[in-house]
């Protein structure tokens, strides 16, 4: 198992199966929680209770506020750095909130934060930048921090593997960068 | 790489074109004043991520496109009816969601297809015979056999990768048509009748297949050409002819007549085998001279009769079509379970917000990939 992370970046599938499995708070008290601006501004807006029956409204604003989190903007040109540096056809598959993320884990602004995500593109993402070591998922960052609860496959320490070592491949062959 | 002017120009000109103000703008993308969107527009500072995402949204293009990463879906789009301002930001959106539509078929990896046909036809003298012929070919090439009502849109959608797509155009526009990189794209009034899809999806047709041969003869000023209404009268009867073929209709409409009279209700079901309007099967067999001109007009004016109509229409008629095809989320799926695309993106294509995107299985991958010797 890896060390535990001083930093967690979550992109906004990470924060809303967070919400709906009830680890949010876990996260929080263990870790320090930066999101990109784009998931506090544009992408989070609510989550689905895990039984399916309530759909809970996010302040996610508020929570920084209260610098209960941090936030971290890039600004449209730092995006479209990241962007150029895959093909369009790869680019276009990245949500906007992953994609400010690597402009995060890029900028060296938060030296100690480790990109949380759930999706296949974003975790080949990373590893075709060389920056495997910088992201992890959920139910890893979990269990580091001693809480042990059933998260979907997608969010995995099996599925996260699996998928670093596609992007392993990615990156040798070139496969979608530019 | 784009810089701040750049990206500036993007935004001023896109809410140009769409008739938007700053203070709408603003508004809409929920970033504050028109002061905030002036600064922007005038390079006067940077934009930050998150406002360039709520802009792109509200405009309804992509953020690539703002930030000069891929060109602006910028062709003529057929419009049926009517240049209303709302046409304008319903124009963007079916670009983008065709533009989205052929992403995804590039991403799922789909096999080339055979191009729509196009056929030659000078809108300033084609006669309605014309039309007819025309309609007459286009349903042999296509082989939409003698009902083509009910395999128009599969052959439309399936084999020839039109992209058919909803929208709530008000009371003024029916449809719009494009062909662009993206392949054929209708986009159709939600608001429709539902009796007259059939009868649009084949009108609209008769403009794809007629695109370039239209294109030709349009003014190279951009203005209004004279014949455009006789255009339309054109891909009426093209419509008509296509989707009521002679022989079948007179093969049909003979075998119910007896004594030399035939039944209203026989008249009802006769468009329902079609999946036509009773009035598109009227006027077909007016024109085919088997029922007069007045008596067409007495039934369709006909209370009785119109009960009889509404009463024996398919409930399929009534279920209102949703924005996106079938098809379109199915290979949005099958897209992300490729990998291809973020479940945030997903979501974006399907037009719901992330919590609303279906529990998709990625667990037994070895189902996505398996796969079989073919012989």
């Amino acid at each position: 198992m890896s060390p535990k992370p001083a930093s967690l970046l979550l992109d906004a599938n990470a924060v809303l199966t967070a919400f709906s499995r009830g680890v949010w708070d876990a996260l929080m008290r263990n870790y320090r929680v930066v999101l990109p601006s784009i998931v506090v501004r544009a992408e989070a807006q609510f989550y689905v209770t895990a039984d399916g029956d309530k759909k809970i409204y996010l302040d996610l604003e508020a929570l920084v506020t209260a610098k209960a989190i941090a936030e971290w903007g890039a600004t449209a040109i730092q995006l479209a750095a990241v962007k150029a540096r895959f093909k369009t056809s790869f680019s276009q598959g990245l949500d906007d909130g992953e994609t400010e993320a690597i402009a995060c884990l890029l900028s060296g602004a938060e030296p100690e934060a480790v990109f949380i995500t759930g999706d296949r593109i974003a975790i080949h993402a990373v590893t075709m930048l060389d920056m495997g070591d910088r992201a992890s998922c959920l139910e890893e960052v979990l269990e580091l921090c001693g809480h042990r609860t059933a998260m979907p496959y997608e969010h995995s320490r099996a599925y996260y593997k699996r998928c670093r070592v596609e992007g392993g491949k990615r990156l040798v062959m070139r496969d979608g960068l530019a | 790489m784009p810089d701040r002017d750049t990206i500036a120009l993007a935004i001023r000109s896109t809410r140009e074109k769409q008739s938007i103000t700053q203070q709408q703008l603003a508004e809409q993308a929920g970033i504050g004043s028109l002061q905030t969107i002036s600064d922007i527009e005038r390079g006067v500072r940077e934009v930050k991520a998150w406002e360039l995402v709520r802009v792109a949204r509200a405009l309804s293009i992509p953020v690539d496109v703002l930030l000069g990463l891929q060109p602006a879906v910028s062709m003529r789009v057929f419009w049926r009816r009517g240049t209303a301002q709302q046409s304008r930001r319903a124009e963007s959106l079916f670009l983008e969601r065709a533009r989205r539509f052929a992403l995804l078929e590039l991403w799922c990896e789909l096999p080339p297809v055979e191009p729509l046909p196009e056929w030659a036809l000078d809108p300033r003298t084609a006669s309605f015979a014309d039309a007819s012929r025309l309609a007459e070919q286009a349903g042999q090439v296509l082989n939409l056999g003698s009902r083509p009502a009910a395999s128009l849109l599969p052959t439309l959608e399936e084999r020839f990768r039109v992209k058919v797509f909803y929208d709530d155009l008000g009371d003024d526009e029916s449809a719009a048509t494009v062909r662009g990189d993206f392949g054929p794209a209708i986009l159709m009034n939600a608001r429709e009748a539902p009796w007259r899809r059939n009868y649009n999806f084949a009108h609209e047709l008769f403009h794809l297949v007629t695109w370039s041969a239209v294109d030709a003869h349009l003014p190279a000023d951009g203005s209004e050409p004279d014949w455009l209404e006789k255009l339309e009268q054109l891909a009426n009867a093209f419509a008509s002819r296509l989707l009521l073929p002679a022989d079948a209709v007179e093969s049909e409409f003979v075998a119910r007549v007896r004594e030399g009279r035939i039944g209203n209700l026989e008249l009802v079901e006769l468009a329902r085998q079609f999946d036509v309007s009773t009035a598109a099967l009227l006027w077909r067999v007016v024109n085919m001279g088997r029922l007069r001109k007045e008596t067409a007009e007495s039934l369709l004016t006909n209370d009785n009769f119109k009960r009889a109509d509404r009463q024996s229409m398919s409930d399929r008629w009534w279920a209102p079509p949703g924005p996106l095809p079938d098809r379109f989320k199915r290979l949005a799926t099958l897209a992300y379970r490729k990998g291809k695309v973020s479940k945030a993106r997903l979501a974006e294509f399907l037009e719901v917000s992330l919590s609303e995107v279906p529990d998709i299985d990625l667990e037994d991958e070895s189902v996505a990939e398996a796969s079989v010797p073919a012989a």
